[in-house]
């Protein structure tokens, strides 16, 4: 039998101050003191208000940002079998992102095409399908195809990396994971970070390609012979240039969309009744997110490339 | 496994220095000192509410503390240091108040799962995983197939022995329990007892204890403090200032029963 003096377990410390503090009940929301809380008045109450707004959004996008490197950080660190075991997680989380969404951008593809072919020639009855071609690279290679998509992985895959992280830090999982030595930055946020990246990235290349042949089929059905036509106008209208911003697009989509959810879905706390509104601002979060990186990219490649408006 | 020193002074398996904690107005601990040396053991009792899962939350860094720090083999502990000291060839492991098994996975890959993680530190080779977790899981009582089953569809007790079981598994050199007898019954209460006096027999091994049975450091031969409203107490001698939540509860509670009772609703 183990016997342990019990003084040498534990040291008498100084006796400290005696604390004095409020017995009122705190509650997460007391309505009586929301009731009795003052809307803000003055200009320095107003300034006091866009301050704290702005320390918050401040703290979302460093804790956004940071999820990136720290899991990044936490893969280099971690000895080779947890990095084994990372990469494992990465590949079902490429194929569930992809898989899950598959369908539905196959069809939404074809759909956007055919009916960005059929608006375009109502509009302008006298477009050729050579100048076709050069609407629909612009529109859908360029915009549609990587937005459309970063936006359905977003709304799929986004509220189910959300919901299930916040449902894992309502169970105690990412505590219990913590507490055996496992990263979950490592093993959790980082494949799915990567699957909605690499996700997004394929998703949009069939998204493309199914738009393309939506468009050719309303195209040929208006006038027949006009499938070569249409592919001369789609080849002089891309640039180089277009390659590196399809992927700059749909790779940054991709990471932003599971870098929001992610990171909300983390933010969960014991409430189960807060967990929709997490999952619901994360997929908000998510789509403004990539609507910014959308037209920040765009407005890159149009000053580098002033000629891919013509 | 010779413990740490450093400057020829023994390192403390865990340390707790002046820890406070508060949950909004509540003070659960105020200065709380505790130190448990490398091979020793302690079972710290207290009722409910007392502050033992706190205890544990702050011990595994769980738990950021409002002032004060913990110290964990003379590193200071934070929610990724269990990681940080697996790499480096130390141990320390948790059984937190939930079970936090992996719902999607059978009892056996909840198991499993840790081991492949840390193959390369325990020197396994992956597939020996599975062998490992069986062996671990068999030690708790867990067997086919129960072995196999989704954690949801075992009862608490048995969450808790699996649960159990992983840390068992990674071979710790550090413990930090809350409540592991928590929730279970007669039968698993005496499995889960033979691992935890195996664990406190063994001089390599630290265990901190927390737990609302009474006389559970008896039957496991070890000290025993107790978290007591006014403090937390060896052999009735008061060694450390604690203001717990209880007390703070408790008058609260008066406090509203009085002015219900000024007011007429209580009669």
């Amino acid at each position: 039998m183990q016997s342990n003096p019990p003084a040498a377990l534990l040291r008498l410390p100084p006796a400290p101050p005696a604390v004095i503090r409020s017995l009122r009940p705190t509650l997460p929301y007391d309505p009586r003191a929301a009731a009795q809380a003052e809307p803000p008045r003055g200009m320095s109450d107003g300034v006091a208000w866009v301050g704290r707004g702005g320390i918050h959004a401040t703290a979302w996008l460093w804790g956004v940002v940071a999820a990136l490197p720290r899991g990044i950080a936490a893969f280099l660190a971690a000895e080779p079998s947890a990095r084994r075991e990372v990469r494992r997680a990465s590949v079902e989380q490429v194929f569930l992102v992809a898989y899950r969404s598959l369908p539905l951008m196959l069809t939404a593809g074809a759909l956007v095409g055919a009916l960005a072919a059929l608006q375009a020639r109502l509009l302008a009855p006298g477009l050729d399908a050579g100048r076709l071609g050069q609407v629909l690279v612009t529109l859908v290679v360029r915009e549609l195809a990587p937005l459309l998509t970063a936006w359905v992985v977003a709304a799929r895959s986004g509220t189910a990396f959300a919901t299930n992280l916040g449902l894992m830090r309502q169970r105690g999982e990412i505590s219990a994971l913590e507490v055996l030595g496992i990263s979950p930055h490592a093993l959790l946020v980082l494949p799915r970070l990567i699957g909605a990246a690499l996700g997004v990235l394929v998703l949009a290349i069939y998204f493309g390609l199914c738009a393309l042949v939506g468009a050719a089929l309303v195209a040929s059905a208006q006038s027949s012979g006009v499938f070569a036509e249409l592919v001369g106008g789609l080849g002089r209208c891309l640039v180089w240039q277009d390659l590196p911003l399809f992927i700059a697009k749909a790779v940054g989509m991709g990471l932003l969309t599971g870098l929001v959810t992610c990171f909300q879905g983390l933010r969960a706390d014991a409430d189960a009744a807060s967990l929709p509104g997490h999952a619901g601002s994360a997929v908000v979060g998510a789509l403004l997110a990539c609507g910014v990186l959308d037209l920040l990219l765009t407005g890159i490649f149009y000053w580098l490339n002033p000629l891919g408006l013509a | 496994m010779s413990h740490a020193t450093r400057g020829g002074v023994l390192v403390a398996a865990l340390e707790l220095q002046g820890v406070s904690v508060r949950r909004g107005a509540l003070s659960v601990f105020e200065g709380l000192d505790l130190r448990l040396e490398a091979g020793r053991s302690l079972v710290v009792f207290g009722e409910n509410g007392a502050g033992k899962s706190t205890l544990i939350q702050v011990a595994s860094g769980q738990l950021t503390p409002d002032g004060g720090s913990v110290w964990a083999s003379g590193r200071r502990v934070d929610s990724e240091l269990a990681g940080r000291l697996m790499i480096s060839g130390k141990r320390m492991l948790s059984l937190l108040e939930q079970p936090g098994l992996a719902p999607g996975v059978s009892a056996l890959e909840n198991v499993a799962l840790p081991l492949r993680y840390h193959a390369s530190t325990l020197s396994l080779h992956p597939e020996q995983a599975q062998g490992l977790a069986r062996e671990a899981l068999a030690a708790l009582g867990v067997y086919p197939p129960d072995l196999h089953s989704l954690p949801d569809r075992l009862s608490f007790g048995m969450q808790r022995r699996v649960a159990l079981a992983r840390i068992l598994a990674l071979r710790p050199d550090l413990v930090l329990l809350d409540d592991p007898l928590l929730g279970v019954d007669s039968e698993s209460c005496q499995i889960i007892e033979r691992v935890l006096r195996s664990w406190v027999r063994d001089p390599k091994l630290s265990v901190l204890c927390a737990t609302g049975d009474r006389e559970l450091a008896a039957r496991l031969g070890t000290s025993r403090a107790d978290l007591a409203i006014d403090g937390l107490r060896v052999d009735g001698v008061r060694l450390t200032h604690q203001r717990s939540a209880a007390r703070e509860r408790f008058e609260t509670q008066s406090q509203s029963f009085e002015a219900a009772g000024d007011a007429g609703m209580l009669h």
